[in-house]
């Protein structure tokens, strides 16, 4: 990152080679669309770009970089989301967004984890904002409670019962596929 | 004080980070001993998360962006300009006006220093070769967690057969000196612990204490005096450590890597793995994915080993895909006296060519004669989700080690 502070394009390019992917799943997972995901992903290492002197060396770049990633998807989202139905009220008083789309329909002789992988996204889209930024950044991309604290903004004990909230949520969200009560 | 089932519900997220202290750790498994719904509850839960952080990343082939006003980026390092303004200037209206083409080029993005070719040449780098080395973490880990389990194991046998304090040092020092414990260390505590994600923490606390360890044990096997005293020091030492757990805890962390690829009609002996959680005796987990791949039989063998140096319980990852377990019965297995007595147990997983259904015959070769075991999985009719339903054992408590 010092170097990429210094104008060393090598640097940077290799930099986002290295984090391109999990940028751009971390923005898919919080945005729930692709192609927005692929803009926004651009956004934040255009934002690395034109100002990597904002990078405290102090922290963790991926940190950091989850941090730019995160608030672009937040701006994202609120500019989204008046035209979003807001159905219910998360427990920390948020709102949750609609599944954007009903949850998959497969075939029943799919592996319960294929069945998972394509419903994740609908799953998620049904927590509450605050819920799935720390279950995709813990339980998705294995941050510390620390770090996730740090690019959330919250002690890690609230990260720690968050994401146990998520993780509760997720699994009574998923349980109807497992039970055979819904039928996929 | 003995934890309530909505209590040991409220540590399951913290427990699959590994985030639990040692007491929380201890009162978590003992309630999970006795709990036989929450054990269920527990293992549906760690499989399914499980699933959900192996979950692959999207990817993206777009070039790194740069702005057309890419002089801002350079802006930080050009403390001194190399030349004066005017003359940057001056030459600048040369460009423009003497040289158009390239002045063209110019202002715009010249293509031989932000054109496709760097961009292509970049874009062939893997990320997963700098996100994971070549030499996964996982696979040292596994084998580094086996051999500290082993150390574990061993003080046990020295202290229960009371075998000749002389001989035991040698085993100790013989050991320690013949497994590739001290380079795993070394590699694990070298390595980019990024890749291990928010096991990173008790990853290096388990190196560390390993380390420690190692050193006392060393330093016990080195010094002079009655030989009596310096193996009750090495097994004090083992016993007070907290390797032993760490290791248990960090077994999901091996799960995530390095699952090997079985290929037609291969044999292979399939090495224990710690799969018990202390509320069943002798448990077997398999990962598959049979019904994706309904050509292939995969045949191996457990083999018991010497006496308390192994797990019974064995971790069979065969294919990337469903996590299920399967427990054996404990009246016809009888978890460690059975394994540990020498005897092997056969495992053949054939899927069925005729309705999908995985087959699972496992064969225990003990000394009493064959025992047989067949177990179904899945099948056209069948949601492969009931395999998640096996209950595990109660009764094969007092067996634990």
């Amino acid at each position: 990152m010092v170097r990429v502070a210094e104008g060393d394009v090598e640097a940077y390019e290799a930099l986002y080679h290295r984090y391109r992917n999990r940028i751009l799943t971390f923005v898919f997972r919080y945005v729930g669309d692709r192609d927005i995901a692929e803009d926004l992903a651009q956004e934040v290492f255009l934002k690395l770009y034109r100002s990597p002197r904002s990078f405290d060396p102090r922290n963790r770049f991926m940190t950091w970089l989850f941090t730019v990633a995160r608030n672009l998807a937040i701006d994202h989202l609120r500019k989204k989301k008046p035209a979003t139905a807001l159905t219910q009220e998360g427990e920390d008083g948020e709102f949750s967004l609609e599944p954007p789309e009903p949850l998959n329909q497969g075939p029943v002789d799919k592996t319960l984890l294929k069945e998972m992988e394509e419903n994740l996204q609908s799953i998620l889209m049904t927590l509450s904002d605050k819920l799935r930024e720390v279950f995709v950044l813990c339980a998705m991309q294995g941050l510390a409670y620390e770090e996730v604290a740090q690019i959330v903004g919250c002690p890690a004990k609230t990260v720690s019962s968050r994401l146990a909230r998520a993780r509760r949520r997720f699994v009574e969200e998923l349980d109807p596929y497992l039970s055979g009560k819904k039928s996929p | 004080m003995p934890l309530t089932c909505p209590d040991t519900e409220e540590l399951f997220s913290r427990r699959i980070d590994a985030r639990l202290s040692s007491v929380e750790d201890l009162a978590f498994i003992e309630h999970l001993d006795a709990c036989h719904s929450c054990a269920d509850a527990y293992y549906r839960y760690e499989t399914i998360f499980s699933a959900v952080s192996g979950v692959p990343e999207l990817t993206t082939v777009a070039p790194a962006p740069m702005p057309a006003d890419s002089t801002n980026f350079l802006k930080p390092v050009q403390r001194k300009p190399l030349v004066p303004r005017w003359i940057s200037a001056a030459a600048l209206v040369l460009l423009l006006t003497g040289v158009g083409k390239f002045a063209f080029d110019f202002g715009r993005k010249t293509p031989a220093v932000f054109g496709p070719d760097r961009f292509s040449s970049l874009a062939q780098v893997d990320p997963t070769s700098i996100e994971f080395p070549a030499e996964s973490p996982g696979r040292r880990l596994r084998r580094f967690r086996e051999n500290a389990d082993n150390l574990y194991h061993l003080a046990r046998v020295s202290k229960t057969r009371q075998a000749d304090p002389n001989r035991m040092v040698r085993v100790f020092d013989d050991y320690i000196s013949g497994s590739p414990l001290r380079e795993d260390l070394r590699f694990l505590r070298d390595m980019d612990q990024v890749s291990l994600g928010s096991f990173r923490v008790p990853v290096r606390q388990f190196t560390d204490d390993v380390g420690r360890l190692l050193a006392q044990i060393d330093f016990e096997i080195k010094r002079s005096g009655r030989a009596q005293l310096r193996i009750r020091r090495i097994q004090q030492a083992i016993e007070r450590s907290e390797v032993r757990r760490q290791s248990v805890r960090l077994q999901q962390v091996s799960r995530f890597y390095d699952f090997p690829e079985i290929s037609e009609e291969q044999r292979v002996t399939l090495r224990g793995e710690s799969q018990n959680r202390g509320f069943s005796g002798a448990c077997i987990s398999l990962s598959f994915g049979f019904f994706e791949d309904a050509s292939r039989r995969l045949e191996g063998v457990v083999e018991g080993g010497d006496e308390g140096l192994r797990e019974p319980a064995a971790f069979f990852s065969l294919f990337r895909g469903l996590s299920a377990r399967i427990d054996i019965k404990g009246e016809q297995l009888k978890g460690f006296g059975d394994i540990f007595g020498g005897s092997k147990l056969k495992v053949i997983a054939t899927p069925s060519a005729t309705d999908g259904q995985l087959i699972i015959e496992l064969e225990n070769l003990g000394p009493d004669g064959p025992k047989r075991h067949l177990i179904r999985f899945g099948g056209r009719n069948r949601p492969q989700k009931r395999a998640l339903r096996l209950r595990p054992l109660r009764q094969a408590r007092s067996r634990r080690l």
